[in-house]
């Protein structure tokens, strides 16, 4: 019998060993010996340890060998020994541990670890498709919910945030100085007081690609005015993503890391991906910002057209309580200069003149520009009084000499004034109307001069 | 705002021992849980507070405080740890982290040094791949090669997840009974637990810390051989370092008394 067992326990169909409480091994079987293609001499004395690859024994004295010594066995974890001719061998191990030892059975796993591998390594790359996918849907949702440059700043900012396990996440946009600033997110280290080289953003906008900060070592080296602001935040790593509408960068994505980072191809590409339709949103927003001005807003003088100052005067004369008056502005002497001086000075004018109407009136006051070099002012809130006061201001302001043109060529403005009184209940048509005949009654009158339209019947 | 019971509660906080004596905090590394200090802390129960702690994602701490912006760098876990430390109104507390822990516990004790009165490093490591001149032990492909592992147990350590809760988790304040969890942890948190405690660098924290300290260093710690243990004695201004004979990583569960008599002498 005890042949019997012997020889079982040396030709068992598993590896087979047993160590002290330390792990160090007394007793190998044959079957083990052969599995690995050791000596005996070679493995008694070891430690099991030892014979396991560098990833599978800090996995083995991080994981493994606690749970086995709290819980008393351990079963059928995947372990890789190192065979004596250096190459891997993945097995099936079932360890058992009591105050005498640790008894190991191993079992040879190459296929069933090969198997598992191919289903690992799938499924890796489901995992990492589907969070990227995730990413992307999430965010294109919430993109797409997006009607402000900072809520689609906000969104980006919040995706990045969440795909990438950054510690902070800031989105910046070129303002109309060509100045960053932060539109969404945030970030303690954007930009370093007093910085006098180039910043990782700055960069990014100009070489129109991804720039990298891996460590405050490369900062001391590339940007040395962010290592202070690195160091303070605890930020090891800075990934900065440019926000690129073809060749232009309309701004960057920041993301930064506490913990030193790798940034490869599928978390560039992740970034990129959601710069990408970040980006998309926000032309459209901008396309269509530019589409409501072109709409509504004389593209020469930048005032409201026709259509805008209508409705604004609609909407002003439902205040009823309150009286409003309307400037109907006809430039005198404009189409000499036209003529005489050519239509770029011509252009000239009127911006200049759209430019004193605004500089003179409330900003709450309308000014826009119905025509060829006809003007508008609507005045919520003036009565007939301060009505013929600021008109000769208008008259005045109009009149003083303008950038281009000769004193021969004079520009006056002849100004019909229409006024509604309260509870007079005036109709758009009515108050322009008015306002359009007073203004010829100056004209005729003399120029340069205004002219009240009389109250309504 | 997190209040003083939804930390203890988070971090699965357990208060022991004699509630006059000095506290001694003990935290565990990666790959377990408090369990790992079943050994040690009987011998200290007469004499001190002990209290004991799981990290967010491991042990019996609630996994759905797990927020992996936040835990991507070892500054969260060092949050927690104050906040503990806060809740439990400590004061000078000796720390006692195992492995990565004793990493938590030194950026902690620099953050907010009022409640400690000392640090034990039990096989700390401030970075555990080689750089430059700078030994940690391992190399980029070997963590990658822990990682696989992790990912080829991954039904393994699903299995050892649902502990059964024995004690009163709606009153941590009052102790409980000791919960067989047997190191369970999340296996994606695992994963990700891994990216931080191995890929981290903290070697520029160790000369700040202000507190005495004891650095614990096994024989034979494969994690944190012996020139790690220097280093991190060299860096960390008057620091004491002992070695004991205790073997492996885990000393607290292969020679819990060689750990019990460091901490005594020099706590002595």
């Amino acid at each position: 019998m005890t042949d019997d067992f012997e020889s079982l326990y040396r030709f068992a169909p598993c590896g087979l060993l047993a160590s002290t409480t330390d792990g160090v091994i007394v007793q190998v079987n044959e079957t083990l010996l052969e599995l690995g293609g050791y000596a005996r001499d070679q493995v008694l004395g070891a430690t099991f340890a030892s014979l396991l690859d560098q990833g599978s024994r800090m996995f083995y004295e991080t994981r493994h060998l606690p749970v086995l010594r709290l819980k008393g066995e351990v079963r059928e974890v995947v372990l890789t020994l190192r065979r004596a001719d250096g190459s891997p061998l993945h097995v099936l191990v079932t360890s058992t541990y009591s105050d005498t030892g640790i008894e190991t059975a191993l079992f040879d796993a190459t296929e069933r670890t090969a198997y598992e591998r191919t289903l690992l390594d799938a499924r890796r790359l489901s995992d990492s498709t589907y969070t990227r996918l995730r990413v992307l849907q999430s965010a294109s949702a919430a993109f797409t919910a997006s009607e402000s440059e900072g809520s689609v700043s906000e969104a980006l900012a919040a995706s990045a945030h969440e795909a990438l396990d950054a510690s902070f996440t800031a989105v910046t946009l070129l303002d109309s100085e060509g100045e960053l600033r932060l539109a969404g997110g945030r970030h303690p280290v954007l930009a370093p007081q007093g910085a006098t080289g180039e910043l990782p953003a700055a960069r990014a906008m100009r070489l129109g690609e991804a720039v990298a900060v891996a460590s405050p070592a490369d900062a001391a080296v590339d940007f040395p005015d962010m290592v202070a602001g690195m160091r303070a935040a605890r930020i090891e790593s800075v990934l900065v993503v440019p926000l690129l509408d073809g060749d232009r960068a309309l701004g960057v994505l920041v993301t930064s890391f506490l913990r030193r980072r790798i940034f490869d191809q599928p978390l560039l590409e992740l970034q990129r991906a959601l710069a990408r339709q970040a980006v998309e949103v926000l032309v459209r927003l901008r396309l269509q910002r530019q589409l409501e001005a072109l709409a509504h807003y004389d593209q020469l003088t930048g005032l409201r057209n026709r259509q805008l100052v209508r409705d604004g005067l609609t909407t002003a004369l439902r205040d009823d309580d309150r009286s409003l008056a309307v400037f109907f502005i006809d430039l005198d002497g404009f189409k000499d200069v036209n003529d005489r001086l050519g239509h770029r000075v011509g252009d000239s004018v009127l911006r200049q003149v759209g430019e004193r109407l605004r500089a003179t009136v409330r900003s709450s006051d309308l000014v826009g520009r119905i025509g060829g070099d006809e003007f508008v002012v609507v005045c919520p809130g003036v009565d007939v009084g301060d009505a013929l006061a600021l008109a000769a201001v208008l008259c005045e302001a109009i009149s003083a000499p303008l950038d281009g043109v000769t004193a021969d060529l004079p520009v006056t403005a002849s100004i019909g004034i229409a006024v509604n009184e309260p509870g007079a209940a005036s109709t758009t048509d009515d108050m322009l109307s008015r306002a359009d005949d007073a203004m010829y009654a100056a004209k005729h009158a003399g120029k340069n001069q205004a002219s009240l339209a009389p109250a309504q019947n | 705002m997190v209040t003083s019971l939804d930390v203890l509660r988070r971090n699965n906080v357990r208060v022991m021992g004699n509630e006059n004596g000095r506290p001694l905090v003990f935290a565990h590394g990666f790959g377990c849980s408090q369990e790992i200090w079943r050994g040690v802390t009987p011998a200290f129960l007469d004499d001190f507070t002990v209290v004991l702690y799981d990290n967010v994602g491991s042990g019996g701490s609630d996994l759905s405080a797990y927020d992996r912006n936040k835990y991507d760098s070892l500054d969260g876990y060092a949050s927690d740890l104050v906040e503990i430390l806060d809740a439990l109104d400590l004061q000078d507390a000796v720390f006692i982290g195992h492995s990565v822990s004793s990493m938590i516990g030194v950026l902690a004790a620099n953050r907010d040094p009022s409640r400690f009165g000392a640090l034990v490093l039990v096989g700390p490591s401030p970075r555990y791949v080689n750089d430059g001149s700078y030994v940690g032990g391992f190399e980029q492909a070997d963590i990658d090669g822990l990682l696989d592992a992790l990912d080829a147990n991954y039904l393994g350590w699903s299995a050892t997840m649902a502990p059964v809760m024995v004690g009163n988790s709606d009153r941590p304040e009052l102790g409980e009974e000791l919960t067989d969890f047997f190191c369970s942890v999340e296996p994606t948190i695992a994963r990700h637990f891994a990216h931080v405690t191995f890929l981290s660098d903290n070697r520029d924290d160790l000369r700040d810390v202000t507190v005495p300290t004891l650095i614990i260093q096994c024989t034979d710690d494969v994690i944190a051989p012996f020139v790690v243990g220097d280093y991190v004695h060299e860096q960390i201004p008057g620091s004491t370092l002992v070695v004991i004979p205790a073997t492996g990583h885990v000393p607290s569960l292969s020679g819990p008394q060689d750990v019990v008599d460091a901490v005594r002498a020099f706590l002595r």
